[in-house]
């Protein structure tokens, strides 16, 4: 176990952003709110994933909703109280650990804003090692830990235990309820023991973001902070000539052209930067993760921040080892977002 | 001379000298003066009206618009000085109480603006439902407190209310019982886009501005009484486009970046070239601008002042702390930050003060000479080469970064610093245009007016919604007396909202069109 210094907080949350392959919405009101809550509240000690143990009740955690919500109708934490209530209930005893949802975006603040108002520690690690946008896309589903019960809260102090019989159908139930509570709620869910999450989450998601974070906003020239801090790799780099959004399937689907050197480069996204292809030949895809860095600032750009003008390098991170196995390939891989991909020549359906 | 002549006035007012230049219909400088900034702001506009029109003989008459432009309150704001108390009334019923307001200001800034903040019922979600209602009694009661505690304006900020304004209007009319109905007042919803934060500081700095601008500037329109000038009198704001004076009186904070937008447009019309990188190199700062399709390029990042986050446009700008009277170390030849501003003419060596500044080098290295100096610098030539060398640097790389890799770009030395580094030093597309000492007075005298679209709509139908949005920002250009063939659309900002139902997006258009004064 060893404490959080306030000072990384800014670093963190770059890392994160970057992680985030463009979803997770701009952690910059997050990281305000975090850096207030740790200067107001307690202490933050991050356990690794070795000190679990059966006895331990984790709390997976995160923001559910629309970012541009939490951007005017700022999150406190405050919407997690009813949440921990209804758990101490339903388990039986009180949680002894927090950890993020997803380590991408600025959701992954969220376990520290809460750990430095309830004293909780929060461990070192998350459930996607990454951001999707659909909340059965994590670590757990892979390794057969149940979501349901979720718990949702809001500022109020409503809140709700959804019980699903599938993860789909949670995801539904969940939005249903978000939308609700002004699109924008407190979600805990995938509940485990200490022994099962030393099974099914992804381990070093903190410490990992955290030194990516550092080498992005240090000295060294991008390429090799990238590649040195997370094994990703320079795909190419040019101006962000056009962004087009459409509604499809319900999802705010969008295509970012980045005009470089070696042609048009077309970034498909669902929030998150699914898809990098040029003239039918895929450059980068899902589930491995893919940040596009504004070369004179670099800063990790995410996809609701994309403007016209902006110079931008492109990066393919690969993605944890989960994601590739057969199980994790159906859940995020690029069929289940309708990308064809037959020896890297592409279909859109 | 062509009893049909028309001519306008184009007026800067920095923090050192006041410039104006008087201009035909055709936009050819006759005549153009620079005199010192007075304290009280008016003696100093009036001399240079006065002395533009006398050099020039024309009849008041004949002048046709006064078109101002000022750092008066970016000025304010970097030295914290002249501004209001404010007190702030947050209309936030779920009470966001991890961010406490003006978190993450300079000192300086909140030891002069916050007299104190009151978090109170009120607020809407995104869909439009209250988050709570308004308790009239807890207003007035939030109000008296933030009285007590020193507010002179105070600033209302409801959450979500771009979306719907009537919380913070109503707010507002009980705030005019209580107080007054010219008590300042700032309201968020009139002044920036969805972003609680950045907008809950852009009502702060606007309404801690109305002390500023109240100042001296009320005088402004007597002054032209006083010259028989009856003419407009306007003032450029953030985007280079025109507002009423008293509009900028009452809205301080939408003239913030007017300074370099106005010499970024004369600097490129000086010279006749619609895409060029403007170099305007003043008495204490060198600002850096990029100048596409005739207009400032606007900063893709978030925007700030003073180190205080906001959210409305404002053009890229890369500011050097680089200037006429910065200070030079004699030992080991570092330029700045600190400068002695406007007292030069008595703090500098050249002019028999014990400062060395850049003015001196530039004397020093022997390319720049001055009529009426007092003394040489007392450093050799060499040195000032150097320092000359590394200012040259500061300025290539900022240059660079600018122009993001596009080549052969002209780039305009403007402001009255720019004589002291020849293009010579600098390199092959480095140029001074005519009247480059008051480019930014010209590009006040150029000011377009603007017309802005700006709503929170549906995707669902994209293209018929931005042609609806489109025809009113056309028909918003002509009504401020834009020619109609002369109106473009100049920018198009597409802002969608993840997760919403509806698929909604913010859109803002903006055209601008030349005016027939």
């Amino acid at each position: 176990m060893h404490q959080f210094q306030i000072d990384d907080l800014n670093d963190l949350a770059l890392g994160c952003t970057l992680l985030g392959s463009g979803g997770g919405g701009d952690p910059r009101y997050e990281l305000i709110m975090t850096r207030c809550a740790m200067e107001q509240g307690k202490s933050v000690n991050i356990l690794s994933i070795d000190e679990l143990s059966k006895d331990d009740l984790i709390i997976p955690v995160a923001y559910m909703g629309a970012p541009l919500v939490s951007l005017e109708k700022l999150p406190t934490g405050r919407e997690f109280l009813p949440i921990f209530d209804m758990i101490e209930k339903h388990a039986g005893r009180a949680p002894t650990a927090l950890i993020a949802f997803e380590i991408g975006g600025s959701n992954a603040l969220c376990p520290l804003m809460l750990a430095a108002q309830l004293g909780l520690p929060v461990v070192d690690g998350d459930l996607l090692g990454r951001a999707f946008p659909k909340v059965y896309m994590t670590s757990c589903e892979v390794n057969g830990i149940t979501a349901s019960p979720a718990f949702l809260g809001d500022v109020m102090g409503n809140s709700v235990q959804v019980q699903a019989n599938h993860s789909f159908a949670l995801e539904n139930l969940c939005r249903a309820m978000t939308v609700e509570m002004g699109s924008s709620c407190a979600l805990a869910l995938y509940l485990m023991d200490g022994e099962q999450a030393k099974q099914a989450i992804i381990s070093g998601s903190i410490s990992q973001a955290l030194s990516i974070g550092r080498a992005l906003a240090g000295n060294v020239p991008i390429q090799e902070a990238v590649v040195q801090s997370c094994g990703g790799s320079f795909i190419a780099q040019g101006m962000l000539m056009d962004v087009q959004q459409e509604v499809k399937d319900g999802f705010l689907m969008g295509k970012a052209l980045l005009e470089t050197q070696v042609g048009t480069i077309c970034i498909d996204y669902q929030n998150e930067y699914l898809l990098a292809y040029c003239e039918n030949q895929v450059l980068a895809v899902t589930p491995d993760i893919i940040a596009l860095i504004d070369t004179e600032s670099r800063l990790p750009i995410t996809s609701d921040n994309l403007k016209y003008g902006m110079r931008l390098s492109l990066f393919s991170i690969p993605s944890p080892a989960i994601w590739k196995t057969e199980a994790g390939l159906k859940l995020v891989g690029p069929e289940a977002f309708n990308y064809h991909i037959n020896h890297e020549n592409l279909r859109i359906a | 001379m062509n009893a049909q002549s028309f001519y306008r006035i184009g007026i800067d007012i920095g923090g050192t000298n006041t410039d104006a230049v008087l201009v035909d219909n055709s936009d050819k400088i006759i005549a153009s003066t620079k005199v010192p900034t007075t304290p009280d702001i008016h003696s100093g506009f009036k001399e240079a009206i006065k002395t533009v029109i006398e050099t020039a003989q024309i009849a008041p008459r004949n002048i046709k618009a006064v078109l101002m432009g000022t750092t008066h309150a970016t000025n304010a704001i970097l030295q914290g000085r002249d501004l209001y108390r404010v007190g702030v009334l947050r209309l936030s019923g779920h009470h966001p109480h991890l961010f406490p307001v003006g978190y993450g200001w300079p000192k300086l800034l909140v030891d002069n603006i916050l007299a104190g903040c009151e978090t109170i019922n009120g607020g809407f979600e995104c869909d439009g439902r209250v988050i709570t209602t308004l308790d009239t009694p807890e207003i007035h009661n939030a109000l008296e407190k933030l009285a007590y505690q020193g507010a002179e304006s105070i600033a209302i900020v409801g959450t979500f209310s771009p979306i719907d304004p009537t919380q913070e209007i109503e707010a507002a009319e009980i705030a005019k019982d209580l107080f007054g109905a010219h008590f300042p007042l700032s309201l968020s919803h009139e002044l920036g886009a969805i972003g609680f934060i950045e907008r809950e500081n852009t009502a702060i700095l606007n309404g801690a501005l109305k002390n500023v601008m109240s100042k001296g500037f009320k005088e402004l329109y007597a002054v032209l009484d006083a010259l028989s000038l009856k003419c407009p009198l306007t003032i450029t704001q953030n985007n280079g486009s025109l507002i009423s004076l008293q509009r900028a009186i009452n809205y301080p904070i939408l003239t913030i970046s007017a300074g370099p937008t106005n010499s970024f447009i004369g600097a490129m019309r000086l010279s006749g070239a619609d895409d060029a990188i403007v170099v305007d190199i003043g008495g204490t700062s060198t600002d850096i601008g990029y100048v596409q399709n005739g207009f400032p390029r606007r900063s893709l990042n978030a925007t700030s002042i003073g180190g205080i986050q906001l959210n409305f446009p404002m053009p890229d700008v890369i500011s050097l702390a680089l200037g006429g009277g910065s200070l030079v170390c004699p030992l080991s030849g570092k330029i700045g930050p600190q400068s002695v501003g406007k007292d030069i003419l008595s703090k500098a060596q050249a002019f028999g003060g014990n400062s060395l500044t850049l003015f001196d080098t530039a004397l020093a290295a022997g390319d720049f000479s001055c009529a009426n100096i007092h003394q040489l610098p007392t450093i050799s030539k060499e040195f000032a080469c150097d320092v000359l060398s590394t200012a040259c640097k500061q300025i290539q790389d900022s240059v660079a970064l600018m122009s993001g890799g596009q080549k052969n770009l002209p780039i305009l030395m403007v402001g009255g610093g720019s004589e002291l580094l020849s293009p010579d030093l600098l390199g092959q597309y480095y140029q001074l245009p005519q009247h480059f000492s008051v480019a930014n007075a010209y590009g006040a005298a150029l000011a377009e007016v603007t017309g802005v679209a700006n709503k929170v709509i549906s995707l669902n139908n994209r293209e018929t919604a931005l042609e609806s949005l489109k025809t009113q920002a056309y028909e918003a250009a002509a009504k401020e007396g834009a020619l109609q063939d002369t109106i473009r659309i100049v920018d198009i900002q597409i802002t969608p909202y993840h997760y919403v139902p509806n698929h909604m997006a913010r859109v803002s258009i903006v055209t601008a069109g030349r005016k027939q004064w």
